[in-house]
């Protein structure tokens, strides 16, 4: 068996690529170099290995019986026992401390840290003045207390009163003009962002949901179908915003809920 | 004692012996297998160095831009290896690069086990340990990319709690499990620590022998013609023609994806900053094997749904309903088209997809179906691009994705039929009396 010419010219590719790799090491060239050198020595290694493979092989052909095998009923079953027994374990480690804790982790979601009477902060939690949000602003706020930034997370809109959506006001509370939502996208639970001033909508940047946030947090369009929860604003006695109680619904993704009922 | 040593050298050269044949699309599992490989050995150093952390510090790496900056330790970690480790950004990227190579090898390699159907008996439960793979390499490849908590990895994790509470009813409790309490949680990371780098691994390592095993015990499906028949195999033996092919193609596999890892940027968790909770990235899409639920969860319309007095989240059809419908046809595809066809015999030749039309044209018509729903997963970027809002971009999405699998499956079947037809045409040219080619 004479291997060809390719196996040959590989093989002496491949050595060269391996001295250059141990050279570009060896006179301290950045590691960029040396590496790209090495995967250059593997890529030309692996092809002479496999030329030599065929070169081996020397175009002759291997043969093995297969093994008859019977219908191996019995075996079979035992199989689909196992692998079914498998899979339930794994759903059954899974769903079932899922289960037990169906209450509490609905608990947990539902109250994202928002009571009566807790100041609203920006970023820098720094409280804001119900005289700072004039129309146009835009803030995202959270609890005084700093709990749960993740879900607590709210959008403060300053607009002309006339085009927040009447019913709003007599909901929430609010003073004129302002009006507080969650600031998760009640699809996918992403942070809503791309405010448009002229229409008064937000788009959720990861699958493109619209908001209408002088129109009660409504859908406009995209894949969402629950309208954005309320929160419930008032003024303190120091012209701080202030929160009146929690979010008028689960903030978010949701979850299975029964229709009639919490 | 003899005896034993006799008996081991007997069993290794009968190993030796074992024959595989071989055809080009026979490389795409050992691929896959071989970046499994360079996904452990990267991963394993990148796990030497990786803090599951999410506790915020200033960070105090050599990357100038976020001097000062708030991040978690996780990120911080992350940056570290980045920029400060020896090889750690190659090591990084390689790790990176492996996984995109992985899940890509895997579906064309379950694709080429699909149109060649060599899923048929015996090889059925090796199918469904092949599809368990595919599944627990993309749901790894999740969590691998929640890991960096960059902005990019933290919103993967909103998403992918999002999922997990729309689980019909345990929802809230599967949720709590994974992220360890409400999204925010800074144990968060742990789970999804152990999850990517201790058990999902020896999971799939585990599949990846059975499925091996099987492979070796059913001995390899093979193209027929030549005389070839059902009995004998055909092809290399193990030593040395395959040994030393595979072991070319694992050198070949790991240099083109250290080469990449040296010269191609990707993940840029510096570009995309640490995780804000109140901030997403723009454009966001996730790592491309996720893109067909992305795109449908971007398409799907929203439909206010009551089960059985139960209101369902809106992501639950696009986001878990389809994803297990998907599998589940990927699981029981080998079942029921036996039952469809009434071939349950055992089968080693493998199809041609021509002589197998229907089965040609489905399985191009769903390749197509997800491939529309992939590109749809960055629709706002093509979006952007075209000049075209983002409804008018969604509308078009779903217009595509009836039209193009149904003409994709149209034309292959019909290209199917033709070649059969030119076939058997130049066959009793051949040979009138009538004999066909293929028994």
């Amino acid at each position: 068996m004479r291997p060809p010419m390719s196996t040959w010219v590989w093989s002496v590719g491949a050595a060269l690529a391996v001295v250059a790799a141990g050279s570009a090491a060896g006179l301290g060239l950045g590691s960029a170099h040396v590496v790209a050198w090495v995967a250059m020595a593997l890529v030309a290694s692996g092809a002479a290995m496999g030329s030599w493979g065929r070169a081996l092989a020397g175009g002759q052909t291997d043969r093995e019986q297969r093994q008859p095998r019977g219908p191996g009923s019995e075996r079979r079953r035992m199989l689909v026992w196992l692998g079914g027994a498998g899979a339930g374990v794994v759903a059954a480690l899974i769903s079932v401390p899922a289960f037990l804790r169906v209450g509490a982790a609905t608990e947990r979601l539902r109250d994202t840290g928002w009571r009566e009477g807790i100041r609203l902060v920006d970023d820098q939690g720094r409280p804001i003045l119900a005289g700072e949000v004039v129309p146009g602003s835009l803030f995202t706020v959270f609890p005084e207390d700093g709990s749960d930034p993740a879900q607590s997370q709210a959008i403060l809109l300053g607009a002309e009163p006339e085009r927040i959506l009447a019913s709003e006001h007599e909901a929430g509370g609010a003073p004129d003009g302002i009006v507080a939502y969650s600031k998760l996208c009640t699809h996918m639970a992403c942070p809503l962002g791309l405010y448009q001033e002229q229409s008064g909508t937000v788009v959720c940047p990861c699958h493109q949901a619209v908001f209408d946030l002088l129109g009660g947090g409504e859908v406009l369009a995209g894949p969402a179908k629950r309208p954005l929860p309320r929160l419930p604003i008032g003024v303190d006695r120091d012209g701080h915003l202030v929160a009146l109680g929690g979010f008028s619904d689960v903030v978010g993704t949701g979850y299975w809920r029964p229709v009639n009922g919490s | 004692m003899t005896s034993v040593v006799q008996r081991g050298r007997a069993a290794a050269e009968k190993a030796f012996r074992k024959v595989f044949p071989g055809h080009w699309s026979f490389l795409l599992g050992e691929i896959a297998m071989f970046s499994f490989f360079v996904l452990v050995a990267t991963g394993l150093y990148l796990s030497l160095f990786y803090d599951a952390s999410a506790e915020i510090v200033p960070y105090d790496g050599s990357y100038a831009q976020l001097a000062g900056v708030s991040v978690s330790q996780a990120f911080q970690s992350v940056m570290d290896i980045t920029f400060e480790r020896p090889l750690g950004s190659v090591v990084r990227q390689t790790h990176h690069w492996a996984a995109l190579v992985f899940v890509a090898a895997l579906v064309l390699h379950a694709a080429r086990v699909f149109f060649t159907g060599a899923f048929r008996r015996p090889r059925r439960l090796n199918w469904m340990i092949g599809v368990t793979l595919m599944g627990l390499a993309m749901v790894t490849g999740f969590f691998g990319l929640v890991l960096p908590h960059d902005l990019l990895g933290g919103t993967s994790a909103r998403i992918g709690h999002a999922f997990a509470v729309s689980v019909p009813v345990i929802g809230p409790g599967v949720a709590d499990l994974l992220f360890a309490g409400p999204f925010g949680n800074p144990q968060m990371l742990h789970r999804m620590w152990m999850l990517h780098v201790v058990i999902l691994p020896i999971v799939i390592g585990l599949f990846l022998v059975a499925h091996l095993a099987l492979v070796w015990v059913q001995t390899h499906t093979m193209f027929g013609g030549n005389g070839r028949t059902e009995q004998v195999v055909e092809g290399s033996a193990a030593w040395p023609a395959y040994l030393f092919k595979a072991g070319g193609l694992l050198a070949l596999v790991s240099g083109v994806l250290v080469g990449f890892g040296a010269l191609v940027q990707i993940a840029p968790v510096w570009i995309h900053g640490p995780f804000d909770p109140a901030s997403t990235t723009v454009p966001a899409q996730p790592d491309w094997y996720l893109g067909w639920v992305e795109g449908a969860l971007r398409i799907f319309p929203a439909v206010d749904l009551t089960v059985m007095g139960w209101a369902i989240p809106s992501p639950f059809i696009a986001g878990v309903a389809f994803p297990v419908a998907v599998f589940a046809v990927l699981y029981a595809w080998p079942l029921a088209e036996a039952k469809l066809t009434g071939d349950t015999a055992s089968h080693h030749i493998l199809d041609r997809p021509r002589d197998r039309p229907v089965r040609t044209a489905t399985g191009a018509a769903g390749l197509a179906a997800l491939t529309v729903l992939l590109m749809a997963g960055s629709h706002d970027w093509q979006g952007f691009l075209l000049g075209a809002s983002i409804e008018v971009m969604t509308i078009a999405y779903r217009i595509a994705l009836v039209v193009v699998p149904a003409t994709v499956g149209l034309v292959t079947y019909s290209v199917c039929r033709t070649l059969i037809a030119e076939e058997a045409a130049a066959d009793s040219q051949r040979n009138p009396v009538g004999r066909s080619r293929r028994p």
